[in-house]
């Protein structure tokens, strides 16, 4: 089996003594894989998610990837015929109903599914050496979820790509074509209270601020984030009242110590936000499409997400 | 819910978001596959970027949802449904195993004879709140009772005898309870009942034996003092020792009336030797198959076995038992005379006649103690649900106040239509409870009272 991975110079022992304790759990050699080659994938993975010195020790690192599928889609990238008929029969129509679920549109679920089929199986080549983008799969989640995830990912890329080719006569429909230029806004936000407000988030949990984020700034409903969060919706129905009073006490806090007395304070906070220096698009453009969905490269591998 | 000040979601959308996450780490989010030192990175960028978290919402799937745990384990309550549901079904088990097993234990001692017997120390060891009667410890037959031990109601009365109350507590199971001893004379247990409600005694009692009444009452009771000399004893002993001078045997008779819903009907216990202590059946244990129908005039020496003895001195005898330091243990019998009337009455109303509501509120008879039963004809498309049946005097009624009354048996019947006050029953019919042909009782779905004393006649709504 041809490995389109980039080549990792040694594999340390343990690594290589956790691929041939797991060898045969992982069907591995079902679809043609030497136990060699195992161990460079796990080295790889772990080399990729293990910063030097992790506290997470590799082989316990290794057992907690989902190897069976880790095993079946890097044959698929090799191209092995067996595992291609495994992919096929488990996550052919998956790819499908997915891309119904995401897009709602029939024609546009066969679309999307069949092109990132193309992209799975790998059309295209690169020194002579066939490219998939299974090669990027490491088996920390689920392969379904991972194709999930991948196909969401091509969706929103998709629709800003659509975005920016609105024709003439679409844009004129949207109202956008005359659109007024924006102004300045009156009042720009106070210094002190953007400080007070980045002080606060500081102490705030990371889940916390992904609560606040998709609440407030994509305005989902509190069972849209407890689905996200995998938690009951009155948990986050909690969480933000929680937050909003904590939040306006540290606020509060953080502009007394600036200099605010309380009425001010309180007077600042309760500003219209319409008053605010915002500059949308600028901040939009910082938030467009990644460039890369891969935190460290592996290849170039073509049909990313291009912004 | 309160909302955040408005410059938190400014900031938010203005801090930068970094690098995205792979899909992978986006999926091990997702399925909660992440460490916390890699989850927190991951949800600090998705609080920044609009894109990955509209990835996020896109790629979970819609069946997570519905499976979703909580974080909130810690807080898990006992007081869940599911959890509770459990708990209700065993206890419901529980419930249905005891009350089959007090049935069981009821239905066998029901079967076996006891003669009549009577025991001093039972009788002096009385105690207040009796519940129900236990045979004496110290008594040797009371070792050979082994299935009264079992019954569920000894505990109970255990501790009523324990309490030291002044009157008598109404007993909460209907169950008569009949002890019968295989190496002993077999005795009766009778419990009782406030004397207002009549007088409760299931008796059966089997075979030629002393005279006297069938049925002795005999208590054991945990702190029963010292038993007490004759005056309290006296009253109903002696009365029991005048009737047994007049009598043969001690059997005791059961007129059961037909197996009905509870309240609605009522059974004579007639001791063949001319002591009728009226009984209410307010129970199925009392039931016709275990205590097979008895023809008027027939002699049976099982107990339960129904008898009615023309000229029989009904025996009524009302007195409640004098202790003086741990309360009373009452019960009443009244004495009263047969009548012509109680008589015919008895007559007709045989064990052997039957009658009752199928589920879907057809009236049905039956002649043979119920092992067939006949559909009664009363009115066109008329459907009951409660029914009163005293010898031939029937009562049936059903939604929107239909009542039908029949005084033969069935044979005519007649719409009864309760008002009074320019006010009309008109609400569903619950219960119909009649203790003779005159005095009745009908309680409506909706709480309403309506009382008669003329056998239907005139009827008063009970405010």
């Amino acid at each position: 089996m041809e490995s389109t991975a980039q080549s990792v110079v040694g594999v340390p022992p343990e690594v290589q003594a956790v691929a041939a304790e797991l060898y045969a759990l992982c069907g591995a050699a079902e679809f043609g894989m030497s136990r060699e080659e195992l161990a460079h994938i796990l080295a790889q993975v772990a080399q990729k998610y293990l910063e030097p010195g992790s506290p997470l020790p590799a082989p316990e690192f290794c057992r907690s990837l989902k190897l069976p599928e880790l095993v079946l889609a890097r044959a698929c990238a090799a191209g092995n015929e067996r595992a291609w008929e495994v992919f096929m029969s488990r996550y052919r129509e998956k790819l499908y109903e997915v891309g119904l679920q995401i897009t709602r549109e029939d024609s546009a679920a066969r679309d999307l599914s069949d092109s990132l089929y193309a992209e799975l199986y790998g059309t295209t080549t690169r020194d002579g050496v066939r490219v998939s983008k299974l090669n990027f799969y490491t088996g920390r989640g689920s392969l379904e979820g991972w194709l999930r995830t991948v196909m969401a990912q091509e969706h929103v890329n998709r629709y800003r790509r659509q975005k920016r080719n609105l024709s003439l006569d679409e844009e004129t429909e949207e109202g956008t074509q005359f659109a007024a230029p924006e102004t300045e806004p009156a009042n720009p936000l106070d210094p002190r209270l953007e400080a007070a407000t980045d002080e606060a988030f500081t102490v705030l949990p990371a889940e916390d601020q992904f609560i606040l984020a998709a609440y407030y700034l994509d305005d989902r409903t509190l069972v849209e984030i407890a689905h996200m969060l995998s938690v009951h919706e009155s948990t986050i129905s909690r969480k933000l009242d929680k937050l909003a009073k904590a939040l306006r006490k540290q606020i509060l806090a953080g502009l007394g110590r600036r200099g605010m007395s309380r009425r001010q304070a309180e007077e600042a906070m309760e500003a219209d936000v319409r008053d605010f220096t915002l500059n949308l698009r600028d901040r939009l453009a910082q938030e467009s499409p990644g460039k890369t969905f891969h935190k460290k490269k592996v290849g170039a591998p073509a049909g990313d997400g291009n912004g | 819910m309160e909302e955040v000040p408005k410059s938190v979601p400014l900031r938010l959308k203005a801090m930068a978001s970094g690098d995205h996450p792979d899909p992978d780490l986006l999926a091990a989010l997702a399925e909660q596959a992440l460490p916390e030192r890699e989850r927190v990175p991951v949800l600090l960028h998705l609080s920044r970027c609009a894109d990955c978290r509209e990835v996020l919402a896109l790629a979970i799937p819609p069946a997570a949802a519905t499976a979703s745990p909580s974080l909130d384990t810690g807080r898990r309550s006992w007081f869940q449904w599911r959890v509770l549901r459990w708990a209700a079904a065993g206890a419901c088990v529980v419930i249905v195993g005891s009350a089959v097993l007090i049935k069981r234990n009821t239905m066998m001692t029901a079967h076996e004879e006891t003669p009549r017997t009577e025991t001093a120390a039972s009788v002096q060891n009385r105690s207040d709140s009796l519940a129900y009667t236990i045979p004496d410890e110290s008594a040797p037959s009371a070792k050979a009772i082994p299935e009264q031990k079992a019954v569920n109601g000894m505990e109970a009365v255990e501790r009523g005898v324990a309490d030291k109350a002044n009157q008598v507590k109404t007993l909460k199971k209907e169950t008569p309870v009949l002890s019968a001893s295989p190496a002993s004379p077999p005795r009766l247990s009778a419990k009782v009942t406030e004397p207002m409600a009549g007088a409760r005694v299931a008796a059966g009692v089997g075979g030629g034996a002393s005279a006297g009444l069938a049925y002795h009452l005999e208590g054991r009771f945990a702190s029963a003092p010292a038993p007490k000399p004759a005056p309290a004893e006296a009253a109903w002993q002696r009365r029991e020792k005048e009737l047994s001078q007049a009598r043969d045997t001690t059997d005791l008779t059961v007129v059961e009336a037909p197996r009905q819903p509870a309240g609605s009907q009522q059974a004579t216990v007639s001791p063949q030797n001319n002591a009728v202590i009226e009984v209410q059946a307010a129970s199925p244990t009392v039931k016709s198959e275990e205590t097979p129908a008895v023809e008027a005039g027939e002699k049976h020496e099982t107990p339960g076995k129904a008898k009615v003895p023309s000229n029989i001195p009904t025996l009524n005898a009302t007195e409640q038992a004098a202790d003086e330091g741990s309360g009373a243990y009452m019960y009443s019998l009244k004495k009263t005379e047969v009548t012509k009337a109680a008589r015919e009455r008895e007559a007709a109303y045989s064990p052997v006649s039957r009658w009752t509501i199928s589920s879907d509120g057809q009236l049905q008879h039956s002649t043979d103690s119920g092992r067939t039963w006949q559909p009664v004809s009363v009115a066109e498309k008329a459907s009951f649900r409660a029914l009163s049946a005293n010898g031939p005097d029937i009562w049936v009624g059903g939604a929107a106040g239909l009542l039908y009354h029949s005084a033969d048996s069935g044979d005519h019947w007649t719409q009864v239509k309760p008002a009074t006050n320019g006010s009309n029953l008109t609400a569903d019919i619950a219960a119909i409870e009649f203790t003779d042909t005159r005095q009745g009782k009908i309680t409506t779905a909706n709480g309403e009272i309506w009382l008669t004393r003329d056998g239907g006649k005139s009827w008063s709504k009970q405010p």
